[in-house]
């Protein structure tokens, strides 16, 4: 009698602590889910209005872009795609954006996204890291498509 | 006439196009499968010409130092350095491939490799670049057992 009543004690115990705990795990997956979606629409956001402050603050200053020209590859560190941002050469027209997955893995991340209007898409896989609490893009691979 | 003939045709040309698009994700996953186990297997047994096959030259890894809580960003040249000199990598560790992502010619993998003194998860980037696939970035969560 004195074991089985000791028994449902333990049950009810772990069971509390397992409803205690999931909310709290889910919750903070779900903060990081919106922390990587704001990072993501700051990169597409900045982008589309030339705003170099927005796009660095998305972006890790040790991150590089990837890209395909013709059959050559095209290593853009983001110190270079801020300044050509700055100096107005690149982007500055409006994107639509689709976030089509987000996966996460403790403190480092991953998203697959499109960025595309009537004239060219683009499709991305970026890497994402928690650095001192907050979320950066740490590399972001691309592939271009002319549409017109 | 000739429509009907056309339509009953249809569903086979379809089925065909979906299955073709199949075994080319499936063979475009095997390419990637085999670039994941080389870089594993040239970390694990130290071999340079493993490593140099499936990182490109650009890549970098990303991973928060467990003892300082700094990031380091190390570049693929200095890795293959430090293997070279046998200053990292030699312990066997246990790779489990968990998602592979193909879009194109990009793909995302998220990869666990495992021993008994530490865990390392990692999200590697891959391009297809002149049809074959190399890793291009690697960002990855080590903890100490």
């Amino acid at each position: 009698m004195y074991r089985i009543s000791l028994m449902c004690f333990g049950l009810s115990i772990s069971i509390a602590c397992t409803a205690c705990k999931a909310p709290t795990q889910k919750n903070t997956k779900n903060k990081d889910y919106r922390s990587i979606m704001k990072v993501i629409q700051a990169f597409h956001k900045g982008g589309d209005i030339q705003s170099v402050e927005l796009v660095a603050s998305a972006l890790h200053p040790n991150c590089q872009h990837f890209f395909m020209k013709g059959k050559k590859v095209v290593t853009l560190p983001t110190k270079k795609f801020l300044a050509l941002l700055g100096q107005k050469k690149i982007l500055g027209i409006s994107r639509k954006l689709t976030i089509h997955s987000i996966s996460i893995w403790k403190t480092i991340a991953s998203a697959k996204v499109s960025m595309t209007n009537p004239k060219k898409r683009n499709d991305n896989f970026l890497s994402l890291m928690k650095v001192n609490g907050s979320w950066k893009i740490m590399n972001n691979i691309l592939k271009v498509k002319v549409t017109k | 006439m000739f429509k009907s003939i056309y339509l009953s045709y249809l569903p086979v040309v379809i089925a065909s196009i979906v299955l073709c698009g199949c075994r080319q994700e499936k063979q475009e996953i095997v390419a990637i499968r085999r670039v994941i186990q080389a870089y594993n297997k040239g970390g694990d047994t130290q071999n340079i010409k493993l490593a140099k096959r499936s990182l490109y030259p650009d890549s970098q890894h990303y991973y928060v130092d467990d003892r300082t809580g700094k990031l380091i960003v190390l570049s693929t040249r200095k890795y293959w350095q430090w293997l070279e000199r046998k200053e990292i990598g030699g312990l066997a560790r246990k790779l489990v491939i968990h998602t592979i992502d193909v879009m194109d010619n990009l793909a995302l993998a998220r990869v666990t490799m495992e021993n008994q003194q530490k865990r390392g998860d990692n999200y590697l980037a891959l391009m297809k670049i002149n049809s074959q696939w190399k890793i291009m970035n690697n960002i990855l969560e080590v903890k100490l057992k």
